[in-house]
């Protein structure tokens, strides 16, 4: 049996620093004593800069003029591990939406389609997303349909934009190589996407609590922000959230993660009970009234 | 009609969204000017909504309702006089503990119930005492009053929560009450009267809450007689008792934990202790976690990290070529320290790895492994 101490991994004092500087700069909330936890997601960043201790690395972190590395911290804390078609019933949902908002964009006479998943990684969300599009079929001819992946990691977003998977992306599909084989060409052990698909899906960096991220993103038709709000502290749910409020379309969706809830955080948005899951809707007439 | 009485008939009138703006204009005049009408609208039994706008103006008026309450605590209706203790005790000012010991005596069940909750989220030391004579009232009065010393807390609450244990009937709600009132000393207490593989999940849920804000753990010892039951809790419907057998087992150091243990690494909530119940495990963990890293499943990162924290970094040599790139640079990092020629080998191919955070973490892994020293 090995006898261990949280101490021998992170002292309190480091986990206090790192704690309270993502906090602060992200609205992220680790409640309690979680220093196994961030040893694990982070303890491979020292690794990789050649740092002893959290204390060095907090420095080489709020040091960092780019703030690179701020924001990949940020990025593993909040566990960027994603698969194609995670939680496939909200997806389900989506593609049973799609009707619905091509009927509403026609009625105004566009021929736009905006979708937008936040915090996206690697890529696996946005892809999905597209993939869904494609599959339905709706929006073929003369639309014009964007997906933008935003993420707050630049080198999440590197391996995003190169779209190239290993076979752990797929876990969810469960032996269902016809997706895979429709989209993906293989080479050695990664699976890429094929082209195609990589033509209307955009990747930005940005933050969801800043305003500026989301310059050029408005009239959205549907937001993906899964998993996200389950590491905020209220008060970065409600910037977030007052940020997804103005960038969604009026008619427009947001998808959050099944295990997450807006119900009591606000009353920008109402939540709408669709084939079995929850998606919300914004509350067009509690504009001004969420303070 | 003046401006408070367009506000007043506004948040009459005006739709839930605009209600709290209307409150917040309110209660910028005096509140001596409109709590005749805020009153008459808490008197409205009829009317759920008025009596709701009433209940969040004075929410919103904080000690500033103090008079108007304390003067509904003597209104014929008791209705509204539950209403008033437990407005007293939302609004939870010092204030007014001495009006709510005296509704404690109120001829009516339901206000004095209000008034023990109400005490709980206002009283101290001074609602002690008066709170002991409705433990032996009827059960709501005897449970509210034990709600009320777990809120309370402090010795001389704690004191009465240890003994209400002895009340099978209280038993479940003083449970709940120690479990936020209790400290190291109730821990010990509840682990001696506790008989030697019995337990009840509201005790269990207590013990874990106090070990875990007085941050101890319970011991092995105690919790390993416990562990059938800690695993057959894994599959309770209520998500507070699945947790509280979680971390309990996190303690028990026992292997029979480890399927839990590596299931729980891809959950936000519990992750901390299912890396603290396998690193605990040490070694008698390592074979299960290489198996699981085998297999595709989320976070298998944090499995290769914790395996290495568990002392099995060389059993993650034969990873060094996996697919993904974060196992690599985990597998990296963890051969460092062992010294081997196999580790040596494997950091050399890792230093040419396609990935440039391998290679970093090669790179500096291989300068330690030659140094000598430890890495993370």
């Amino acid at each position: 049996m090995t006898s261990f101490s949280k101490k021998d991994f992170m002292t309190e004092e480091e986990f206090a620093l790192i704690r309270d500087l993502v906090r602060k700069e992200f609205g992220i909330l680790l409640k309690g004593d979680k220093r196994l936890t961030l040893h694990t997601r982070v303890s491979h960043r020292l690794g990789i800069l050649g740092l002893e201790r959290y204390r060095d690395y907090y420095s080489y972190v709020v040091s960092d003029p780019t703030r690179d590395e701020l924001f990949r911290l940020a990025s593993h804390i909040t566990n960027n591990e994603t698969y194609f078609f995670r939680e496939k019933a909200q997806l389900d949902v989506f593609s049973g939406l799609l009707s619905a908002m091509k009927r509403e964009r026609q009625s105004r006479n566009e021929n736009v389609l905006r979708v937008l998943s936040l915090a996206c990684s690697s890529g696996e969300e946005p892809y999905s997303l597209n993939i869904i599009l494609q599959e339905n079929g709706l929006f073929a001819w003369d639309w014009d349909v964007t997906i933008t992946g935003m993420d707050i990691d630049r080198s999440a977003l590197e391996k995003a934009r190169e779209a190239s998977y290993t076979k752990n992306s797929f876990r969810l599909l469960n032996g269902d190589g016809a997706v895979v084989d429709k989209y993906f060409s293989t080479s050695g052990d990664r699976y890429v996407l094929r082209r195609p698909l990589l033509k209307n899906v955009e990747f930005v960096h940005g933050n969801v609590l800043e305003e500026a991220s989301f310059a050029g993103l408005h009239g959205a038709d549907a937001i993906f922000c899964r998993n996200v709000l389950i590491y905020m502290s209220d008060e970065a749910i409600e910037r977030m959230v007052r940020n997804l409020y103005n960038v969604l379309a009026d008619g427009g969706y947001l998808f959050i993660g099944s295990s997450e809830s807006l119900i009591q955080k606000t009353n920008l948005f109402m939540p709408e009970y669709v084939g079995g899951i929850i998606v919300y809707r914004k509350n067009v007439s509690g504009r001004l009234q969420d303070k | 009609m003046s401006e408070i009485g367009l506000l007043l008939e506004k948040l009459r009138t005006g739709g839930c969204w605009e209600r709290k703006g209307h409150i917040a204009d309110l209660i910028t005049y005096p509140e001596g000017s409109y709590t005749a009408t805020v009153e008459e609208w808490l008197r409205s039994g009829s009317d759920a909504l008025l009596r709701n706008i009433a209940m969040e103006t004075y929410r919103a008026l904080g000690c500033r309702a103090h008079a108007s309450l304390i003067s509904l605590l003597r209104e014929g209706d008791a209705d509204v006089r539950v209403l008033a203790a437990s407005l007293l005790g939302d609004i939870g000012d010092g204030g007014a503990v001495s009006r709510l010991i005296e509704a404690l005596n109120d001829d009516e069940v339901n206000v004095r119930v209000a008034a023990a909750e109400a005490l709980g989220k206002t009283g101290g030391e001074l609602a002690i005492c008066a709170l002991a004579d409705l433990l032996n009232g009827t059960p709501w009065e005897a449970m509210a009053a034990i709600e009320a010393y777990g809120s309370i807390g402090g010795e001389r609450a704690l004191q009465v929560l240890n003994q209400c244990m002895e009340w099978e009937d209280y038993r479940v709600i003083t449970c709940s009450a120690l479990g936020r009132a209790g400290n190291r000393e109730t821990l010990r207490h509840l682990e001696s009267c506790t008989a030697a593989g019995c337990m009840e999940e509201p005790l269990l849920k207590a013990m874990v809450q106090i070990a875990e804000r007085e941050g101890v753990r319970l011991s092995s010892e105690f919790l390993s007689p416990l562990v059938p039951f800690l695993m057959e809790l894994q599959l309770s419907p209520i998500d507070e008792v699945r947790t509280s057998a979680f971390v309990a087992l996190s303690w028990s150091e026992d292997s029979r934990g480890i399927p839990y243990f590596i299931a729980a690494l891809d959950d936000a909530e519990l992750q901390e202790h299912a890396v603290q119940g396998l690193v605990s495990l040490g070694e008698r963990a390592v074979c299960d976690l290489v198996e699981a890293l085998r297999k595709p499943l989320a976070n298998r990162v944090i499995v290769a990290k914790v395996i290495s924290m568990a002392g099995g970094a060389s059993s993650l040599l034969p990873f060094a070529s996996d697919e993904d790139p974060g196992v690599r640079t985990e597998v990296a990092l963890a051969l460092g320290p062992l010294r081997t020629p196999e580790a040596g080998n494997a950091l050399c191919a890792l230093r040419d790895d396609s990935d440039k955070e391998v290679r970093a973490a090669a790179k500096n892994a291989m300068e330690k492994f030659r140094e000598g020293s430890v890495l993370l």
